[in-house]
């Protein structure tokens, strides 16, 4: 994703530029779409919170504060935040680690990890499970409770190997 | 200590930030939260640094095709119709003049005008600034308008139709400060040309501070005019 483009793309449609709105559905649709089907995995409903998202971006444009960072994440906070509440309300997740595969296959890939290196470089420095808390909690938005279960380590142990694991993160990335 | 106070505190910060990006904040914190977020822009900084880089870990996730009902009904939803003829399309003539302060109320030069969209602000821009080379004349009209609420000013560029893109390569906007003459970058003319940029707060005090406006290339200023309050013009 080209960052200048989407941070163009969202200044316009902070103005009701119909045409950005459009280039930015084209452009951004197919990712959002594939995300959404990874916590959604119902495609239909998948669909009808692709389009809550993009009413979202739609209506709140303006409130994307481009000083501050890139149009790109803001949008997939939005996606993510939208298609958690939609969970929530069904009470529906992934039943269990063995249905996210993907994950390891995309931590196998040499193509899609490595194209952001810090980001990859500093994950694989962390031990499996803080990174798969990570990982899952970023995508499906699992809690601290869900991750417990899942990945078999008591409440406490949970919290703060993830709070380990996000300061060793952020020494890595300089953040 | 004050529940306030222990909210400004870095590592505080820090650990609340990354909570709110892997969603691990209940819904009551969250709100709250984003609520601390929007009158604290380092706190915005932070968070949106986290989500920077995690965004990367949706980048290996593959695409998939949206069904094409989704955009029909967002069109529908919207009234968007891409089909329509564009709306007040319309040309300004304007003049040069010799005094540089005068020309917001009689310069008029032929500009290739963009469509107008729905903004919310004033409809009068409340700064203005003719932006002129020497031995080249005027080449660009800066307008600054004035949000109707806060968060919401806008900046819109006109330039000469001679002007080719690359005139636009490596130009940055500076404004110059009445009271010091402080120079302060804004941004590229290339992210703010041909439509109404979005102004931050700091950005929108620094027009409306400033004696001066200033089109650079590096440390060059290649462009400069007087920014010229409106505002106050009687018409």
């Amino acid at each position: 994703m080209n960052p200048d483009e989407i941070n163009l793309l969202i200044v316009n449609i902070s103005l009701k530029n119909q045409k950005a709105f459009k280039q930015l559905y084209d452009l951004c649709g197919p990712k959002l779409y594939g995300l959404l089907i990874k916590i959604i995995i119902d495609q239909d409903l998948a669909a009808d919170t692709l389009q809550e998202v993009f009413t979202k971006i739609w209506l709140n444009a303006e409130k994307c504060d481009l000083s501050l960072g890139n149009g790109w994440p803001w949008i997939c906070q939005l996606a993510r935040n939208t298609a958690f509440d939609k969970l929530r309300k069904m009470g529906k997740y992934p039943s269990s680690i063995e249905e996210i595969n993907w994950l390891e296959e995309g931590e196998s890939s040499n193509d899609q990890w490595q194209s952001n290196i810090d980001l990859n470089k500093c994950l694989g420095k962390l031990p499996s499970k803080p990174r798969k808390a990570i990982v899952l909690s970023y995508i499906y938005g699992f809690s601290h409770a869900q991750l417990s279960e899942k990945l078999a380590l008591p409440l406490g142990t949970l919290k703060s190997t993830i709070r380990r694991a996000m300061k060793e993160l952020q020494l890595c990335l300089n953040i | 200590m004050s529940k306030y106070l222990r909210y400004q505190k870095k590592a505080v910060q820090e650990h609340l930030a990354q909570q709110y990006v892997l969603n691990h904040l209940s819904s009551l914190s969250t709100r709250r939260f984003e609520k601390l977020m929007y009158n604290d822009p380092s706190l915005r900084r932070l968070v949106n640094s986290w989500q920077e880089n995690l965004t990367v870990i949706v980048d290996v996730i593959p695409e998939e095709k949206p069904p094409k009902g989704v955009w029909r009904a967002l069109a529908a939803q919207h009234n968007i119709d891409l089909q329509a003829p564009e709306k007040n399309k319309w040309r300004i003539w304007v003049w040069p003049s010799s005094f540089a302060f005068a020309l917001s109320a009689l310069i008029v030069v032929s500009f290739e005008l963009y469509r107008l969209p729905e903004i919310n602000t004033q409809l009068s821009p409340s700064y203005i600034a003719v932006m002129s080379k020497k031995d080249d004349g005027i080449r660009f009209v800066i307008n600054a308008y004035a949000g109707l609420t806060p968060g919401n000013s806008k900046l819109k560029i006109q330039w000469d139709k001679n002007i080719v893109p690359e005139d636009l390569d490596g130009l940055t906007l500076w404004s110059i400060e009445r009271e010091t003459g402080n120079a302060k970058e804004i941004d590229k003319i290339k992210i703010l040309a041909g439509h109404q940029h979005l102004l931050s707060k700091q950005d929108w005090l620094s027009i409306k501070g400033s004696k001066f406006l200033e089109l650079r290339r590096g440390n060059n200023v290649v462009y400069k005019g007087e920014c010229i309050q409106l505002a106050s013009w009687k018409s």
